[in-house]
């Protein structure tokens, strides 16, 4: 005890030279207090590329090119503070330094960053954010970590790339879903605690787990016999998303008998965050049991259950945010003096696993895993088949509906739209209720019923890793893996209002029969509505990688093969799409994907490097955008093929004692790519919608889109004092459409055979990607003080952020009339300036941090606090052009009106928010 | 799971800690639960709202009109109430199936009514509030009184140039309140001829009516139709049309007429856009009960694929000379067809032309029942030259005539029901073929000649065996 705590308290080592026949640096990193191993320690001597990591004793070594002289050490990981150690090295001599300790950064400030953040972004689907922030936040790169912490609240994406373009995965085992190839952050949420062990490569980096994709993938290790023993509680406190949690986590590493023990259980809850009504309520539950079999087999068996459930909010319009404020949220009403909301995504999809791990030599190790995740993923909305239009914020409730009155501006019904939304402004569930009470009176079918769009998903996943060094210079990596995917979706009726006689299970927007061999049934809690299918995924897929290692340069080749097999079955005949147009089961369709990447690193001298990596990888489109109306039949996107990736990045290193920084040009394209949406659009041309109407509730499928993405990367960090460091990041790109794709629209509404008409070619050339800002740029500082308190400040500029353009109004269909001619008062310069795409405006966001750690005893209080926007900024984070005015008299005159009534909807960023953290560890 | 895993750890203070944690996480924090119990208070506004309109009712502060009295205070222009009245009546409109839109009908009770109005009001789906047979109550202090685009006398919230425009959906609140009561609408049954305006806003029953056959496959909307589409109902009684009127916007458009049957409809009385027919509005298409066989004629030929100007030439009939050179002829006017007989300018001393229709099955049914039309020009006085005979003997050719045995019928003929009226179709009346048997054939034989007095120019038209 008292060597680990004079250990602690000098930072003390002991380090001596025997002789011996070869140079080499050997030793071990242990836990300054518990005085236990640490694994996965980086190891590295400054000015070389020489690096490594502890094995499972905490040791490690270096034996060959070693240089000779004084030398710098340094040990790092994710969660402690790094060390420096001089060494001196003589030729035919071990350096044996061992049992060097690393302190748990106590003010713990990365966790709970990452923590607060994976909370509150990740999982936040209701937005257009598609976090990427989880696959940066183990890095210890400056740049990533920046864009993980400051730049995400803002949307910003790496290199302008979606999740789907890096894996997660947990022991080995992928958990991008199939549906749409992102994560599904909340399956594991508020298990920070014991998903903190995670391993990261990026960009096209190799990993030893699998191929990836070009931004990378993070390997969560939840073995229970590499979790940091010891017990953690910890309480929060934000406004952000929940407004408490509260963590508890004890390990037992490796105990007697080889067993191993990990427990965490989580609950974050709060009944509204930043955005009103957005209500949280997550409990978390977390197993992992290991026995170590013997020194060659190990087998890990771990549960994870985070069920959750969560309020979303709605994207507004200008007017909307200009009269209530950028928390305002629609989708929420008054009941009984209780906020209730109408959007509710509930999550709750189990993950068990069981690994094994095999050992066969000292550099050959195999290991196998089993995965099973089962459960349901919905998303509540009103269904209003009966009823006007729930949504307070209908257009026609809204002052701009009555200022854009044709016969000229009604300024009197303006003002009083305007104090009824002011006043009021939100769903009058009364209204609905009552609504359902008068259609019993008639024993009328609900005007109004609550449903849930669901995902009931089963999928196993088998694979194996194998890794072995073959020399000393060359590193094998290969796996093998399976995935098979059964998805239930259907609409589920989750409360239906009052109504005592059901919903009718008929689209009451044309008649037509959800459930053609049950037609007009009444259906009730619990039933199933309006659509009901399944799809089937098989996923067969292999990699092989080698890694060589030489004095002044490393490189890597990899390539993989994957087959991947999708199917839908319809259970109900929709009566638009009779017999086998959607019932039963469709088409198998098979994909193959090929990938091939290659890189190396140039090392001119330790401080100066070069990196570089190009991959190309062609794989299957996602479920979500293969089949083109799949709620409603089998219908495949038109000309569907494998998705092209190709990337190529360049990189230089410049690494002193002071100051590390790393510069990156990057440039990648996505190549006949689909994106299927829907949505209600109004002012179609074409003569082949039901009823000569020009407006239709449509499926918008853009097919073959080439994507360009390039641009340059920046981190620097300074240690310009052994307390104050210096940091910057930037990241400027260009992120565009780089063709014009196809578009066609489907909609049961359509009269052709096939429920579609094409509108040919979109014009979106040159267009931006929306998605978060193109430029982002960090400057701060962080001051650690000895003591054990510290802060840090940044401050974030962003740029260059567009909304999303309705590609309808990019094709013939904005300027030809319904009778397929142009309009006769197009007016091409007028038509250029309305489909200009908006660029939002520019914005600096500042933010806080600081806390301070005490030690009492072997145990540690830490007290963390953020301020997120301090100087409260509205500031837009995204948007999109509504589908409503999809053609040039109707965009004009909406854009002419005094007010637009169908302006695009956006999103904004939180005003100031803050996040308290306290956490005690024993 | 996690109480499994417990167990096996026997490390005290794990145990102590996660027990702690779960009884601590379990006692804290209830988050917005998920049902939607219906509170207690709904309602409770609206009816404070009318229990004041009765209390003040009770006092004389207001005073409660009928419907009638309502409508009678229109004088043909919109006009603002200013007085403290209010009026009660019974829903008898529902927009569920989109046939109505944005405003319903009342009458002032829910069987044998008197009156009924309108009213206009900024709500969709209104039926899942002011629900078929809902008592209601419209304050009228502050609304407006005048025609619909219909021309229907109705109350709204707002004048809109020489129509009462709608309620907003502010005001909606402060001037209409339902009772408690929703009662069962008994329709008005009536003939459609009976039908006049009257009864406009009211829930009625036409009796004994069918969709003609030429109908048949058709949908309640015309897809060339912009807004609304008449589907004319025939009456079986005396063939009177009367038209239903189907929004573009309903729910049931593309549903075919029911041409299968025949028997009661019920819907709104009310008017087509602009007032110019009195029409049916349905609220839904259950309404229609065709359960009934049909009431088609036996025999009908309505001449009107006739080729103006051309020798008659329909398929089945004989169109036969037996005096002179003139025979029967197809006219078109005014889109209408028919059949002329005109021996003018033919030089003939004699004229004798017979018009033969096929082969009648009179044993397929009873009760038949035949009836035409005829109208004449150039009178001349004396000059009777149509007769109408009957023959169950004759064997359908041109040699056969002479020896058929002919029975004339008895008719009203437009040359003397109104003598000095040219061109104007008369009926025949009923004749009754029931004492017939076997095939029929009916005879229009004129006789005449090319000379003064003997000459007039006949028409017949819409020839109909039926059984009513």
């Amino acid at each position: 005890m008292k060597k680990r705590l004079l250990i602690f308290l000098l930072g003390v080592f002991s380090f001596f030279t025997v002789s011996a026949q070869q140079t080499q640096i050997k030793g071990s990193v242990k836990d300054a207090v518990s005085f236990e191993p640490i694994p996965d320690v980086s190891v590295s001597v400054e000015g070389t590329t020489l690096s490594t990591i502890t094995n499972a004793k905490g040791e490690f070594v270096f034996v060959s090119n070693i240089p000779l002289g004084e030398q710098i050490l340094t040990i790092s990981k994710i969660g402690y503070i790094s060390k420096r150690f001089p060494i001196v090295v003589n030729e035919n001599q071990t350096v044996d330094i061992s049992d060097m300790t690393l302190e748990a950064d106590l003010a713990a400030n990365q966790d709970v960053f990452t923590i607060s953040l994976s909370d509150d972004e990740l999982d936040d689907d209701t937005s257009a954010s598609d976090n990427i922030s989880g696959l940066l936040s183990s890095s210890l790169d400056v740049f990533q970590r920046t864009a993980a912490f400051e730049f995400s609240p803002s949307f910003f994406r790496v290199r302008g790339l979606d999740s789907e373009n890096g894996s997660i995965l947990i022991n080995g085992i992928e958990m991008n879903k199939l549906y749409n190839g992102r994560p599904q952050w909340s399956n594991w949420g508020g298990l920070n605690d014991v998903v903190r062990n995670q391993e990261l490569t990026s960009g096209l980096t190799p990993s030893n787990y699998n191929f990836g994709g070009i931004l990378g993938t993070t390997n969560i290790n939840v073995r229970a016999s590499q979790a940091r023993p010891g017990g953690r509680v910890t309480y929060s406190s934000s406004n952000r998303s929940y407004t408490n949690r509260l963590m508890a986590t004890y390990a037992t590493g490796l105990i007697e008998g080889g067993w191993a023990f990990t427990v965490s259980i989580a609950r974050r809850w709060g009944n509204e965050g930043y955005l009103d009504a957005s209500l949280y309520d997550s409990n978390s539950f977390f197993a992992s049991i290991e026995k170590k079999i013997n020194d060659k087999h190990s087998i890990n068996f771990t549960s994870i259950y985070a069920p959750n459930r969560r309020g979303k909010s709605s994207p507004n319009t200008q007017e909307v945010y200009d009269l209530k404020g950028i928390q305002y949220n629609e989708y929420w009403g008054y009941l009984d003096g209780e906020k209730k909301n109408s959007r509710i995504k509930e999550v709750e999809e189990p993950i068990l696993m069981l690994n094994h791990y095999w050992t066969i030599s000292d550099k050959t190790s195999l290991n196998t895993n089993v995965g099973y995740q089962f459960g349901k993923l919905g998303n509540s909305r009103l269904d209003y088949s009966g009823g006007g239009n729930p949504s307070p914020s209908y257009y026609q409730d809204l002052p701009s509906y009555a200022l854009a009155d044709p016969d000229g501006p009604d300024y009197a019904t303006a003002y009083q739209l305007e104090q009824n939304f002011l006043n009021d402004g939100q769903i009058d569930w009364e209204r609905i209720l009552d609504a359902n009470l008068t259609n019993n009176i008639g024993a009328l079918p609900a005007a109004y019923v609550l449903y849930e769009d669901r995902s009931d998903d089963k999928q196993l996943t088998l694979n194996t890793i194998l890794s072995s060094e073959l020399t000393d210079n060359i590193i094998l990596n290969a796996s093998v893996n399976y995935k098979k995917l059964k998805s239930e979706n259907f609409g589920e009726i989750i409360d239906v209002l009052g109504s005592s006689t059901g919903a009718l299970n008929v689209d009451s927007f044309d008649g037509y029969q959800y459930d053609n061999l049950n037609p007009d049934r009444l259906v009730g809690e619990g039933d199933k509505f309006r659509y009901n299918y399944n799809l089937f995924a098989d996923v067969i897929s292999g990699y092989a990688q080698g890694q060589f290692k030489f004095n002044k340069i490393d490189f890597y080749l990899s390539g993989s093969v994957t087959n991947t097999t999708y199917q839908r079955e319809g259970l109900w005949e929709h009566s638009r799409f009779p017999g086998s147009d959607s019932y039963g089961k469709g088409e198998e369709l098979t994909f193959t994907g090929y990938g091939a990447k290659a890189g190396f690193t140039y090392k001119i001298t330790g401080k100066h490097l070069f990196d570089v990596n190009a991959g190309y990888i062609s794989r299957a489109p996602t479920l979500r955008n293969t089949f083109s109306n799949s709620r409603e039949n089998h219908n495949i996107v038109r000309d569907i093929t494998e998705e092209k990736v190709t990337s190529f990045d360049a990189s230089y290193i410049f690494r002193s004692p002071i100051v590390k920084a790393k510069l990156t040009g990057f440039y990648t394209t996505i190549e006949d790519a689909n994106e299927v949406g829907f949505y209600y659009a109004d002012g179609l041309s074409g003569t082949e919608i039901e009823n000569n109407e020009t407006s239709a509730f449509v499926q918008e499928v853009l097919q073959g889109i080439d994507k360009r993405h390039i641009g340059a990367e920046l981190g620097i960090e300074a240690q310009v004092t052994p307390t104050i460091k210096l940091k910057g990041a930037a990241s400027v790109g260009q992120y565009t459409y780089d063709n014009n794709p196809n578009l066609y629209l489907t909609s049961s509404s359509f009269t052709s055979e096939d429920g579609s008409i094409s509108y040919g070619q979109a014009n979106l050339k040159d267009y931006k990607l929306a998605g978060g800002p193109q430029r982002a740029y960090s400057v701060g500082f962080e001051y650690r003080d000895p003591d054990y308190w510290w802060f840090g400040a940044t401050a974030n500029f962003f740029s260059h952020t567009y909304v999303d353009i309705n590609t309808l109004t990019r094709t013939s269909n904005f300027y030809l009339d319904s009778d397929g001619l142009p309009f006769n008062d197009y007016d091409e310069e007028l038509a250029n300036e309305l489909l200009k795409q908006e660029r939002f405006d520019d914005y600096m966001v500042v933010n806080l941090i600081g806390g301070k750690s005490w030690k009492i005893g072997n145990k540690y209080i830490s007290l963390f606090a953020s301020i997120g926007n301090l100087l409260d900024k509205e500031y837009k984070t995204g948007g999109f052009e509504q589908g409503r005015l999809a053609n040039y008299r109707e965009l004009r005159d909406d854009v002419a009106s005094p007010k637009r009534v169908f302006g695009p909807k956006y999103w904004y960023g939180r005003g100031t928010n803050y996040f308290v953290n306290l956490n005690f560890r024993f | 799971m996690e109480n499994k895993i417990l167990s096996i750890m026997s490390t005290k203070k794990l145990l102590k800690i996660a027990l702690t944690l779960i009884v601590s996480v379990a006692c804290f924090s209830c988050v917005e639960d998920d049902d939607y119990v219906i509170p207690s208070s709904l309602g409770n506004e609206e009816n404070e709202g009318l229990t004041a309109i009765m209390d003040s009712i009770a006092s004389g502060d207001i005073t409660e009109i009928s419907i009638s009295e309502l409508v009678a205070l229109y004088t043909g222009t919109v006009t603002l109430i200013e007085s403290d009245i209010v009026v009660k009546g019974y829903v008898t409109s529902s927009d569920r199936t989109g046939n109505f839109y944005k405003e319903f009908y009342m009458q002032d009770a829910p069987e044998n009514p008197t009156a009924a109005i309108g009213v206009v009001l900024n709500q969709v789906d209104s039926y899942n509030q002011f629900n078929l047979g809902r008592e209601v109550y419209i304050k009228l202090k502050g609304a407006y009184l005048g025609e619909n685009t219909s021309e229907v006398v109705t109350i709204g919230g707002q004048a809109d140039g020489d129509q009462v425009d709608e309620f907003t959906a502010n005001q909606i609140p402060d001037f209409i309140f339902r009772s408690e009561n929703t009662m069962e609408i008994v329709p008005l049954v009536l003939n459609p001829s009976e039908v006049n305006s009257s009864h406009l806003g009211m829930f009625v029953t036409l009796e004994n009516v069918q969709f003609p056959m030429s109908l048949a496959g058709k949908t309640f909307l015309e897809p060339t139709d912009d807004f609304d589409t008449q589907r004319n109902l025939v009456s079986c009684l005396n063939g009177f049309e009367f038209p239903i009127e189907t929004s573009s916007f309903a729910n049931f458009i593309q549903e075919p007429l029911p041409t299968d049957g025949r028997g009661t409809i019920s819907g709104v009385i009310t008017q087509s856009y602009g007032g110019d027919d009195i029409v049916m509005v349905l609220n839904d298409t259950s309404d229609i009960n065709f359960t009934e066989d049909r009431c088609d004629p036996v025999f009908e030929e309505s001449f009107n694929t006739a080729i103006d100007n051309t020798t008659l030439n329909i398929d089945g009939w004989i169109n036969y000379a037996e005096a002179g050179s003139v025979v029967w002829t197809e006219q078109v006017y005014g889109g209408n067809g028919y059949a002329e007989y005109n021996p003018y300018n033919s030089g003939d001393s004699s004229n004798i032309g017979w018009l033969i229709t096929p082969g009648i099955d009179l044993d397929a049914q009873d009760g038949e029942v035949l009836t035409f039309q005829t109208e004449h020009a150039y009178p001349d006085s004396g000059h009777e030259p149509l007769e109408v005979f009957i023959s169950t003997d004759f064997d359908g050719t041109e040699a056969g005539i002479a020896t058929a045995t002919w029975e004339p019928l008895t008719f009203d003929v437009s040359y003397i029901v109104d003598y000095d009226t040219w061109f104007s179709f008369t009926d025949s009346g009923s004749i009754d073929l029931s004492s017939y048997s076997g095939t029929a054939y009916i005879a229009f034989k004129y006789t005449g000649s090319d000379s003064s007095n003997q000459n007039m120019t006949l028409h017949v038209e819409n020839v109909l065996v039926t059984v009513p």
